[in-house]
């Protein structure tokens, strides 16, 4: 049970230092409009990494480290699924409209973040099985 | 402390006494829920939780929903086309091609957006995180003298102001319901979302979304201002204090979600079908006649949309906005979602193409502005026709509509003068 907390909060703490920069890289770019790849140019996508990334380093530092643990993993599986959609929608939009659309200038770092979740959202589903609701 | 406060305290502490010796205190087993609030209830990442879930919702609402707006915008365009072709008389084909296709392009168009908000509030609703929304936010509202409770109609607002005006009445308090009630118009209703999505998609198109939220967060910014300032100087008192039972969190049900979005998109509908279309309609009728003066409505500047139009120039020239701003305001004021289709059939042109015509008429300070007082100004007819029945007053309806309408051009004017220097 020890090992699970110290490795949860070791690993919050890699989430936290990896949504945080990729956070502040979308929102320097929206700042100065310029963007690179994965990282688009988007001040308010860059606050919502900063939120998801206080939320790992408030675990980190709380007794229920598991639950934020597990509610930061959440959120960065719902935002990473969310501009999965986005794509999606982009290319068909570019289908429907016969605009010129790449794949490669429409992927965002939120989507490739997506795997990182997965430690985090198996704590979720075990506390959801083992607790009552 | 003055006797009566004495007396209290100290009934208190008997019943204190009383109750530990004769009831035994077990630890609650924690529950799945308790674990899930401790962080979404956090006094320091709840509420940018809640805000990220907001953006969340908006974000998915126009971004995800683009190629079914396009799709429809297709097909009824080339449903006007079609008749405008194949029909002989000039005036039949223009009511068939701009008037009942383009009319029915121009709402439905919206239709995909505003579905996909409900499906998206469905979701936070089934999952039980809007009652904790309300809890998070009680903190806030108590601030600004309202109470948690307030909330949840405030919420509903986004959806639309008239089923959340009459949502006050789960308030107890006739005060805090008056407050919440007058304030309710000010959040962004799903109507005013085509408006943004326009104008935000043509001129600030890489942070379309971010243009959006910041609508959304202007109309709860002034709501707070506006319930503030009516606690403080019309109705005095402190807001009564919060008490809800929280649900335990659920997944979501596929099927209670989209019978909840469902039965919303269907009020949309219902309203598309009969007030909008007859806005539609009437708007296409003040375009294009006189039908000799207009030539078959190609000369708008000669129909009685533009005498509309230029009476109401001169009040918002100052926000940058010429007469067709004008037309589509007054159009507005019958419900929000005919604004965007007056603007088509002013600068005569269908759906697909408003866009492209729009950077003529307005600059992104101008464009903010137009956001700006269709966010704010007179809330449309049914919300008008609710607000009386639920204040029960016409001098207080009456008083919403003036605040509002002052409200909406000080805040234009500012937000095009501020955004005209950046």
């Amino acid at each position: 049970m020890k090992d699970t907390r110290k490795f949860i909060k070791a690993y919050s703490m890699v989430l936290f230092a990896v949504t945080l920069t990729a956070g502040f890289v979308e929102f320097l770019e929206g700042l100065t409009g310029k963007s690179i790849l994965l990282f688009p140019a988007d001040v308010f996508g860059g606050v919502i990494l900063i939120v998801i990334s206080a939320v790992f380093l408030r675990g980190v530092m709380h007794e229920e480290c598991e639950a934020f643990f597990a509610f930061g993993s959440l959120m960065l599986a719902v935002f990473g699924v969310l501009y999965t959609l986005v794509f999606f929608a982009d290319g068909l939009d570019a289908f429907i409209t016969g605009s010129r659309w790449s794949a490669l200038n429409n992927l965002r770092i939120e989507i490739a973040l997506i795997p990182l979740a997965v430690p985090g959202l198996s704590v979720f589903q075990k506390y959801r099985k083992i607790l009552p609701p | 402390m003055d006797l009566v406060s004495e007396l209290a305290l100290a009934r208190y502490e008997k019943i204190g006494e009383i109750v530990d010796k004769c009831v035994e205190r077990i630890e609650k087993p924690k529950t799945f829920s308790d674990l899930m609030d401790i962080v979404v209830t956090d006094k320091y990442v709840g509420v940018p939780i809640f805000l990220a879930l907001m953006w969340a919702v908006f974000q998915f609402s126009y971004s995800v929903s683009v190629p079914f707006s396009d799709a429809i915008n297709v097909f009824f365009s080339a449903c006007a086309e079609w008749a405008k072709a194949s029909i002989g008389n000039q005036q039949l084909a223009s009511l068939v091609g701009d008037g009942i296709f383009g009319g029915w392009g121009f709402i439905l168009v919206f239709l995909p957006p505003i579905a996909f908000v409900f499906v998206a509030l469905a979701i936070l609703e089934d999952s039980g995180y809007l009652p904790r929304a309300a809890f998070v936010m009680d903190r806030i509202m108590t601030k600004i003298g309202l109470q948690g409770k307030s909330f949840i109609p405030m919420l509903l607002g986004f959806g639309c102001n008239v089923p959340a005006i009459m949502a006050t009445r789960t308030i107890e308090e006739e005060v805090d319901r008056k407050i919440t009630i007058m304030v309710n118009p000010l959040m962004s209703c799903s109507a005013r979302l085509p408006v943004y999505m326009l104008f935000a998609g043509v001129f600030f198109e890489k942070i379309a979304g971010a243009v959006i939220t910041f609508m959304y967060l202007l109309g709860i910014a002034l709501a707070a201002v506006m319930a503030t300032l009516l606690r403080k100087f019309v109705f005095r008192g402190k807001a009564s204090p919060l008490l809800m039972e929280l649900p335990p969190y659920t997944v979501p049900a596929p099927k209670v979600v989209l019978v909840n979005a469902w039965n919303k998109v269907l009020i949309f509908l219902k309203k598309a079908s009969t007030v909008l279309f007859a806005g539609a309609l009437i708007m296409w009728f003040l375009t294009t006649h006189p039908w000799s003066a207009t030539n078959g409505g190609e000369i708008v500047g000669k129909s009685y949309a533009s005498l509309i139009g230029h009476a109401v120039a001169p009040l918002i020239k100052p926000m940058g906005l010429d007469w067709t701003a004008g037309v589509a305001l007054v159009g507005g004021v019958m419900a929000k979602e005919i604004v965007i289709g007056t603007l088509g059939m002013v600068y005569g042109v269908g759906e697909k193409s408003v866009a492209n015509v729009i950077p003529k008429h307005f600059t992104p300070a101008s464009a903010l502005a137009m956001m700006t007082i269709t966010l704010i100004y007179v809330p449309c007819l049914a919300t008008l026709g609710v607000l009386r029945s639920e204040l029960g007053s016409w001098k207080w309806t009456a008083f919403v509509v003036a605040y509002e309408l002052v409200l909406a051009y000080v805040v234009a004017l500012v937000v095009y003068n501020v955004f005209s220097l950046i």
